[in-house]
């Protein structure tokens, strides 16, 4: 194959896209426009439509922010080091990695201002900035980074933004203006090439620091505060190891599609994905190093103990959030690593899926950072619960979707393999300064596409923007139309049982009984994620009965305390009497009562109880019952009646 | 420490922050009355409420301006408990709304004690231990 056939393959994805690819483009398109109605939601009714609550604050948002900025890493630092120790074989990818920077930040910078409750207000982060704070921070090193990275990702591109403006004659004409404007009138001098190689060298000095310090700035958001889990001193590393873990990942899955999307074979060879695939392997043993570090320490001394740090230990490893912490060590680190170093999956294929599993870890592994540590009750409060709404899983599937997007089009714009720094682009720049070859060449060229006329140009952009119109559309379209279906089907079963349906998921979560008919059916949302042992749940009717409200509870809470005039009459509570067995709290003078047919414990407190934490005069039940189904089961009517005999019990 | 609620941008870092968990966020549109809407919102005073800001117990600083007592507090003693003080530590007096007490009286008689001391973020809050009884 001559260098100027290869170097064609380099200019295909920019003159013609196949149908494949507008129905790809169509789809992302309708994941975004989806997105945006979900953020539309979220605007007009306020952040309660996410799962984030006053304890669990940061959601799958900040998490997404974490991961984003995490894989931004892999540009700045791969590239760079790469450049900077003159490996050779990093010519073809370095640019598929300074991309994945560029387009990574971008959707990573959307993420904490989807977080805003006021993103109207944005400007006052600057407006009233103090350095105090580690979100000044935060916001100074991205803007640096994203400026550093585009730079970067600019600086060895403009000589083949001159090659675009030079040989692709059947652009259409917005497409040669940008590359007239973006290639700086380069002609390739002798003079330019020292310049900008003087240039990129600077540039790739700059970067490493500048992507280390973003990623620890980040960590430091968490670390800086008086948290349990976040209390740790190698927060830096371990984020900025694990950024650069995901980027890498990120890189060999683009590279690998993009060999396929865009026949990319002869640039992107098995040796790449080898070399990549040992950096993935050396960078996931460094995590796996780093995340012993992480927890056998703060283990070793805290995991028996009862104070904060061992229940947020005991959460992670064997408690509620163990699913989510072993599926990361275990599939996230152990298993790309067997993969990378078994012969048999020692090819593409197998380092495509080892990539998607630390891609897959590495998310999950920002999850527990972010959620588990606040999930942690800081004093006696119940512990916090997150799961996840359609509304958090649409934005971030649409960040994912524009990422791909973005991505996609800058690789229909630039070649996304730099063409100069592969050595054939050198010969083939040295033949170029003849000038018959130039235009043999030329002449050449304009067979090959001598399909391309431009009113097949002004075809492509009218195809273009028929797409984009039509994919927003789309996801705007379905969006509505089925979430408009969902809530006719739950009408339609709500009629059909003559059942009113209240899901209390909240602590202290409240609905008033008067706008309860009579066949009413407390749903409540079943934490999954309740520390061990959690599995009391309280409904509390409240004011006279007028209320109906729902508490966690907590074991190691001391039974609840009912002050004011105002508030609760009665406590429900049940138990597990298979795993929990009777309260251990119970004082002696209870009896065994029956209350809207639950069996339980009741009692009048004697006058003198304040500081035994009963209220005087205020009757208390016990109900027995088994875990999870008893707040269900329980209607409006006994409510009532509850209500009803706890006002006999005030009078009386 | 006040939030101004003109200002906030509602990123809940100061939530992640507080070792306390006292400080919460307005997911929706909170409650808010007529007489509430007629109010002019300064600093001092969290109302009327709204979307998307963080919100804390300010004290009622509003009537401490206007030498009142908290609002809790009032309504405790009204209720015959007497269970809160407020006051000036540097002016060491403290009131139930009854009675004006040294501070420091209180704290040493009464035993009173802070919580997170180890972590030094000098809390304004002490909690008094309980007169007699036992505790469950």
């Amino acid at each position: 194959m001559t260098a100027r056939a290869r170097s064609d393959i380099l200019f295909n994805p920019l003159r013609a896209s196949s149908t494949r690819f507008y129905l790809l483009v169509t789809g992302l398109l309708a994941v975004v426009g989806w997105g945006i109605y979900a953020y539309n939601v979220q605007l007009t009714t306020g952040l309660g439509v996410t799962g984030m609550r006053s304890v669990v604050l940061w959601g799958v948002y900040i998490i997404n922010f974490v991961f984003f900025i995490g894989i931004s890493h892999v540009g700045a630092l791969m590239s760079a080091i790469l450049r900077l120790t003159n490996a050779e074989w990093r010519r073809p990818i370095t640019r598929i990695a300074e991309v994945v920077t560029f387009a990574s930040l971008i959707i990573a910078a959307l993420f904490p201002l989807i977080d805003l409750g006021r993103p109207e207000r944005l400007l006052n982060l600057a407006l009233y900035a103090r350095l105090q704070s580690p979100l000044i921070w935060d916001f100074i090193a991205i803007l640096t980074y994203f400026v550093g990275s585009a730079l970067f990702l600019y600086l060895p591109l403009i000589p083949d933004i001159a090659a675009c403006r030079d040989r692709l004659d059947d652009a259409s004409g917005w497409r040669k203006r940008v590359y007239g404007l973006l290639s700086l009138r380069w002609r390739g001098s002798e003079y330019e090439w020292r310049h900008l190689e003087s240039a990129i060298k600077v540039m790739a000095i700059i970067i490493i620091p500048l992507a280390i310090s973003v990623h620890t700035v980040v960590s430091w958001d968490f670390a800086m505060t008086l948290r349990t889990g976040w209390n740790s001193t190698i927060f830096g590393p371990y984020f900025v190891g694990g950024a650069i873990l995901s980027g890498v990942a990120t890189v060999i899955l683009i590279m690998a599609v993009l060999r396929k999307l865009y026949h990319l074979e002869a640039y992107l060879t098995e040796r790449h994905f080898d070399n990549l695939a040992k950096l993935l392997l050396a960078l996931d043993i460094i995590l796996v190093y780093l995340t012993i570090n992480e927890f056998l320490v703060p283990g070793y001394k805290f995991l028996q103990q009862s104070n904060l740090e061992g229940q947020w230990l005991h959460a992670m490893i064997w408690g509620p959030y163990a699913p989510v912490f072993w599926r990361q060590v275990i599939g996230g680190l152990i298993v790309p690593a067997v993969l990378i170093a078994l012969p048999k999956t020692r090819n593409i294929a197998g380092y495509f899926m080892a990539a998607l599993l630390v891609d897959i870890g590495m998310w999950l592994e920002r999850f527990s950072v972010v959620v588990a540590s606040l999930a942690v009750p800081q004093l006696d409060y119940p512990w916090g619960v997150y799961l996840p709404t359609w509304v958090e899983f649409s934005i971030t599937a649409a960040g994912f979707a524009g990422f791909i997007l973005i991505y996609l089009a800058f690789t229909k714009l630039f070649p996304i393999i730099s063409m100069w720094e592969n050595r054939e682009g050198q010969v083939e720049r040295q033949e170029e300064e003849t000038a018959e070859k130039t235009a043999a060449a030329r002449a050449e060229h304009s067979d090959r596409v001598s399909h391309a006329t431009p009113s097949a140009s002004r075809r492509g952009f009218l195809k273009t923007s028929a797409t984009a119109f039509a994919g927003l559309a789309l996801g705007l379209a379905s969006s509505r139309l089925l979430s408009s279906a969902a809530r006719t089907v739950e009408e339609a079963f709500t009629r059909e049982l003559g059942e009113q349906r209240v899901s209390l998921s909240v602590l202290g979560e409240s609905t008033p009984v008067e706008s309860l008919g009579e066949r009413t059916r407390f749903f409540v949302a079943i934490p999954s994620l309740l520390p061990p042992g959690t599995n009391l749940k309280e409904v509390r009717v409240t004011d006279g009965g007028r209320f109906v409200a729902l508490l966690y509870r907590n074991p190691g809470l001391r039974p609840l305390s009912i002050y004011s005039e105002e508030v609760a009459v009665v406590v429900l509570q049940t138990y597990d009497p298979r795993v929990d067995g009777p309260p251990t709290y119970l004082p002696d003078r209870f009896s065994r009562v029956e209350v809207a047919g639950k069996r339980g414990f009741a009692r009048e407190p004697a006058e003198n109880e304040v500081n035994g934490r009963l209220e005087p005069g205020r009757l208390q039940w016990w109900s027995g019952g088994v875990r999870r189904t008893v707040l269900a089961n329980l209607s409006v009517a006994q409510l009532r009646s509850i209500g009803a005999s706890m006002e006999a019990g005030r009078r009386g | 420490m006040l939030i101004d609620q003109d200002r906030c941008i509602g990123c809940r870092m100061c939530m992640a922050a507080c070792p306390y968990q006292r400080r919460f966020f307005n997911w929706f549109d909170p409650p808010v009355t007529e007489e509430e809407r007629r109010i002019t919102y300064s600093v001092d005073y969290n109302i009327p409420h709204r979307r998307g800001v963080v919100e804390k117990c300010i004290w009622c600083r509003h009537r401490v301006k206007e030498d009142r007592l908290p609002a809790c507090l009032e309504a405790c003693t009204k209720a015959g408990m007497k269970a809160i003080w407020f006051g000036d530590a540097i002016e060491d007096a403290v009131s139930d709304g009854d009675e004006v007490v040294m501070l420091s009286a209180l704290i040493k008689g009464r035993g009173a004690y802070r919580l997170k001391e180890e972590l030094s973020t000098e809390p304004r809050v002490l909690y008094l231990s309980p007169r007699g009884g036992t505790q469950i």
